[in-house]
């Protein structure tokens, strides 16, 4: 897409646009933007009395990140994983979800196509705590399907509860189960929406399928991968807390590879205890994301114009 | 030449069909041990675990959910319908206009109102302000809109528009614009007939939203009358879960835990209607829209 | 702003109406506007009860006090934390129940409502049937009532105690579980006969259990996860850090040989709720005990098994460490801190009305006799329908019990004599504020997750674990946390002389 910069407009001639954005920036201001002045509540002492402005900063400022990097060996062990995870869960994520938009696209019989979706889809739906529980009868090691057919085959299946080594794979595969589905109902969208003239064209120059893949899809899906990985990359320090408790059960053996930042602050006793201690670390997350953002949407933008956010 | 092609093609198709058709079952496959786990005999789950052969089907659990949540469930779904539909068609109409805004290259705006919407994806102020502004600022409580209306705009699903409205060609607006059609008359008419597939994305990805949640009704819900179904799921699965979580909480031992098999059939009853439900939004993906036949 | 105005107007009206009630000197008048009172509770709400708590509940609750009554209900998840503190916070009218932990930060926060000026008035009933003055000392701070004692059962050693099957223990010919030693040939015995139960389950492993069997003279009293006191000397004020102690190292010792022979299940970590689930389906030996844990798990266990029958044991002599009581309320109830003034009295009458009789209490837990319920000649309670209303844990009053059809006459007994001979807990009355070392504990209960957790569970061997656990629990500050604790509970022996 091509395009050229032409002057500015007034205001008479553009007054649907600001028209158009109002309600949306109206729902941001509300629920996003005003509540954000309880961001000021990571330096309070909050009491109800003097409420979310009047109650005293706390002594010293930075009081209620400390329990988080006091303990910087955690902290570090946290923040690393959680980087890991992301990019492992969006490399093979979108790996998986753009494989199954692109042979979506291919296959010719409609019907196929619906109920494979719909299968697809479902595994998105199921709550982490389900998946866990059939996660376990998948895998424990006693009467778990796969213990029960390696036994079969003369085997024995480790405990895989007690090895933390192993969650990383199954993290990432069970990550990707989950979600590719959904995802690559994006990407499948944007190839049903491609010009279908092109494919014509390329068919009648006598290209294989492989090589429309390759030459017209791929490309095609290019900024669509990227604008996936921007909106990604804020949350690059966010660690999904549901999922590592629905798999897990928090269990100690496994902190080694399972304890995301979320996890580290859930279990340092925010749920009873300090609403400031995660709201820290919650601010923490986002600065980091926010310069990750702004970096790569930078380099994105030398690129190619287009492929940016903002 | 030709032959080879057309075999090779044939080739690709075929694996196409084999790799796809094992994708969906692997996916497929917990739904169908959730469905059998539901129907398990609790006794017997016990002593082995789930069994995708169970000795004995038994309907028990089903009617557990029914019986201790009773004519709750039959207004819920009516609390669900409402808030998915009403929700959806509201989201997406704030969020198809946003993204029109923000697409249009000589807004002054444009660039602003794209980071302004981004930085709500990164920042959060946290529950507590949020709940004081939504609850007692804005007085959201108790009321179908109170479901509706902070989810009104999610920015993810604004950019996955903007992303299909920047895939047509500039040039349809521009020429719009010289024969004198206003920004309103372009999106309805020119931009998002063409963005059916985009759009269609983010109906289905809004109504999932609103179908799924039971975080608003949980934050803003007191009274019954607005319980949706997910939240009535939710409920049963948070009590189980707590409580199995914090077996030394004082609170907690007192309370009878409910089975392992109501897990699969809440499950059950809640991507029931999503089954349905998703075949008739597929086929709006219809491939093969042609924009050229429309430039010309 | 607005708000400041608003509660301005509210107190400047409650203080005229006040003015006019006393110098009219009129008793409430039948037709004055009645106090509206949300009561929060948690779990699930059957669909009889809903109908009850709008119809007939809410009447007689407004005929007899002029409450006007709405409880509504939350998930467990939200108990003690989430949407209970949002609604604290942002300053919403309602009364819910609290524990000790939880109080103390609230009041820090100053999300409750003070009730020292409105209780004695108002809450006579509870002040006679739940355990009386000594009740209410837990749920002061400073002198000053935050919340109001509710229920009354003897629960001396609660979680210290192990409870066991007492039908297969007869079976395998053992008559009682007096030590270390006889639990292991119990199990033994009974894993020979039924290979496939479980040791203990629901809960898994808890070192307090072992108390009375340690090699020690200290009657170890937990004052939180990891401050231990001796509970033998009421008036000594000396704490120290459990972890760090030989009778956790006894402890380890034993879970870990209990791991190794199968009394602790290998899941207990992994896979909780397999545990929760085999223990309800009478498929395991032991759990953590307490008094009152009888009834609940019994009612559940026979349906599974008829013959199941549940008892508490502990493992040790009670005459040389005697078992602990923390008072014998089941909850207690705090208000918000937006109630005030007479507003604040009918809270209090509403929670007074619920422990006020016999009949109170079968309304509450068996609704309304002829349509929920009938009564049988010996007095045992035959329900019609089978929906839950309130939990019956909620207002299980000895006072008031109606016994299950299954209680033996012994279990009856041992349940009504369970609280003889038993000390109190020493810290009765004592609130320890967090505040000062609220980082240092996050840090702690991070490490006790990770290190400890495991070994308490005998995961891992002490001598495989100790070291760099408790080099984990120095870093977190354990020191510091003792001595503010040390410091706090000296300050309050010190007040209580």
């Amino acid at each position: 897409m091509k395009h050229k910069k032409s002057s500015r407009k007034s205001f008479r001639q553009q007054w649907p646009l600001y028209a158009m954005a109002l309600p949306g920036v109206a729902a941001l201001l509300a629920f996003s933007y005003f509540p954000m002045a309880g961001i000021i509540l990571v330096f309070k002492q909050y009491n109800f009395k003097q409420g979310i402005f009047g109650s005293p900063w706390v002594q010293p400022i930075y009081k209620n990140f400390s329990f988080f990097f006091n303990n910087l060996s955690t902290a570090m062990r946290s923040t690393g994983l959680t980087v890991m995870y992301n990019i492992l869960f969006f490399i093979a994520g979108t790996f998986l979800s753009v494989a199954i938009a692109i042979m979506l696209g291919e296959v010719s019989s409609k019907k196929f196509v619906k109920v494979s979706q719909s299968f697809m889809f479902l595994p998105y739906f199921i709550s982490w705590m389900v998946i866990g529980a059939i996660l376990n009868s998948l895998i424990n090691s006693e009467t778990g399907m796969l213990s029960q057919i390696v036994a079969k085959a003369g085997g024995t299946m480790p405990d895989v509860y007690a090895l933390p080594k192993a969650w990383i794979p199954i993290l990432v595969i069970v990550n990707t189960w989950q979600s590719c589905g959904y995802t690559s109902i994006i990407y499948y969208g944007v190839i049903t929406g491609i010009d279908a003239s092109l494919y014509e064209a390329a068919r009648v120059d006598g290209a294989t399928k492989w090589q429309c893949i390759r030459k017209i899809t791929l490309p095609l899906l290019k900024p669509t991968i990227i604008i996936m990985f921007l909106l990604s990359v804020g949350n690059m320090l966010k660690g999904n807390l549901n999922m590592i408790i629905g798999l897990t059960n928090l269990n100690p053996v496994l902190f080694p590879t399972t304890d995301l930042i979320d996890v580290f602050v859930y279990r340092s006793g925010v749920r009873n205890g300090e609403m400031a201690f995660a709201s820290a670390i919650s601010l923490y997350q986002s600065v980091f994301g926010l310069i990750l953002v702004l970096t790569s949407n930078k380099i994105a933008g030398k690129f190619d114009e287009d492929a940016t956010l903002f | 030449m030709k032959r080879k092609t057309y075999m090779s093609d044939r080739m690709l198709t075929v694996i196409f069909y084999i790799l796809l058709s094992i994708i969906a079952l692997v996916c497929l496959f917990p739904i169908i041990f959730a469905f059998i786990g539901s129907l398990n005999e609790e006794s017997e789950v016990m002593m082995n675990g789930f069994s995708m052969m169970p000795g004995k089907l038994s309907l028990d659990t089903y009617r557990y959910v029914f019986e201790t949540q009773g004519s709750k469930l039959v207004n819920a779904y009516k609390t669900s319908l409402i808030v998915t539909i009403g929700g959806t068609v509201l989201s997406v109409v704030i969020t198809v206009m946003y993204a029109y805004v923000i697409t249009v290259h000589d807004f002054r705006f444009g660039k602003v109102l794209a980071f302004f919407a981004y930085f709500t994806m990164i920042f959060n102020g946290g529950m507590l302000s949020w709940y004081i502004v939504t609850t007692k600022y804005l007085g959201l409580k108790d009321s179908y809109l109170a479901m509706m209306l902070p989810y009104a705009m999610n920015v993810f699903n604004m950019y996955l528009v903007r992303n299909y409205f920047k895939g047509l060609p500039y040039e349809l607006i521009e020429i719009a614009e010289m024969d004198g059609a206003g920004h309103f008359r372009i999106l309805w008419k020119i931009i998002a007939p063409l963005s059916k597939a985009g759009i269609v994305t983010i109906v289905l990805f809004y109504a999932l939203q609103y179908w799924n949640d039971f975080y608003l009704p949980l934050m803003l819900i007191n009274h019954e009358e607005f319980y949706s179904i997910q939240y009535i799921l939710y409920k049963m699965m948070a009590n189980i879960q707590f409580l199995a979580a914090n077996p030394s909480s004082s609170m907690a031992a007192h309370v009878v835990l409910p089975t392992q098999t109501i897990k699969m059939a809440i499950t059950c009853i809640a991507i029931g209607p999503i089954i349905l439900f998703y075949p008739f939004v597929q086929k709006y993906f219809v491939k093969g829209v042609t924009v050229g036949a429309l430039k010309g | 702003m607005r708000n400041k105005t608003k509660r301005m107007l509210v107190s400047g009206l409650a203080a005229a109406t006040l003015a006019a009630a006393m110098c009219c000197g009129t008793p409430v008048l039948a037709d004055e506007d009645p106090t509206e009172v949300t009561l929060i509770l948690y779990g699930e709400e059957s669909a009889r009860m809903s109908e009850f708590a709008a119809n007939e509940l809410h009447d007689r609750v407004l005929e007899e006090i002029n409450v006007d009554l709405e409880i509504q209900y939350l998930p467990w998840s939200e108990y003690a934390g989430g949407k209970t503190e949002l609604m604290l916070s942002s300053g919403e009218k309602f009364v819910t129940y609290t524990d000790t932990a939880f109080l103390s930060k609230c009041v820090a926060k100053g999300y409750y409502a003070d009730l020292t000026d409105v209780y004695e008035e108002n809450a006579q009933d509870l002040l006679a049937n739940c355990g009386g003055e000594e009740a209410f000392d837990t749920w002061r701070v400073d002198g000053r009532l935050y919340a109001l004692p509710f229920g009354n059962k003897p629960n001396a050693g609660e979680n210290y105690l192990l409870m066991a099957r007492e039908d297969i223990l007869k079976e395998v010919g053992m008559e009682d579980l007096k030590t270390i030693e006889d639990v292991e040939q119990f199990w033994t015995l009974a894993h020979e006969k039924y290979p496939n139960m479980l040791g203990l389950s629901r809960g898994g492993m808890n070192p307090m259990i072992l108390n009375g069997a340690f090699d020690s003279d200290r009657n170890v009293y937990r004052l939180n996860g990891f401050v231990a006191t001796d509970g033998n000397q009421p008036d000594s004020g000396d704490v120290w850090s459990f972890y760090e102690s030989d009778e956790y190292k006894q402890a380890c010792e034993i879970a870990h040989r209990w791991y190794e022979m199968g009394i602790i299940p290998s899941y207990v970590l992994s896979n909780g709720s397999q545990c929760d689930a085999e223990f309800y389906n009478a498929n395991a030996l032991f759990t953590i005990g307490a008094s009152y844990r009888v009834y609940e798990y019994q009612d559940i266990l026979i349906k599974a098994n008829p013959n199941a029958v549940m008892k508490n044991y502990y493992l040790g002599d009670a005459a040389t460490k005697p078992l602990m009581s923390r008072g014998a309320y089941s909850t207690a109830f705090a208000v918000s801190a937006n109630v005030e003034d007479d507003e604040l009295a009918g809270y209090v009458k509403l929670i007074n009305l619920f422990q006020s009789s016999q009949e109170w209490v079968d309304f509450l837990l068996y609704g309304v006799e002829g349509t929920d319920y009938t009564l049988s000649a010996d007095g045992q309670v035959e329900p019609i329908n089978t929906d839950v209303l309130v939990d019956t844990w909620l207002p299980d009053n000895i006072n008031f019990k109606r016994y299950p059809t299954w209680a033996t006459e012994e279990q009856i007994a041992t349940y009504e004599n369970w609280n003889e001979g038993c000390i109190p807990q020493k810290d009765i009355g004592f609130a320890f504020d967090l505040t000062p070392v609220s980082t240092e504990y996050a840090q702690l209960q991070a490490v006790e997750q990770e290190y400890f957790n495991p070994m308490t569970s005998g995961i891992i061997s002490y001598e495989e674990g100790y070291e760099d656990a408790v080099k984990k629990l120095k870093d977190a500050g354990i020191d510091t946390f003792v001595e503010e604790y040390q410091r706090q509970f000296t300050a309050f022996k010190e007040g209580q002389e």
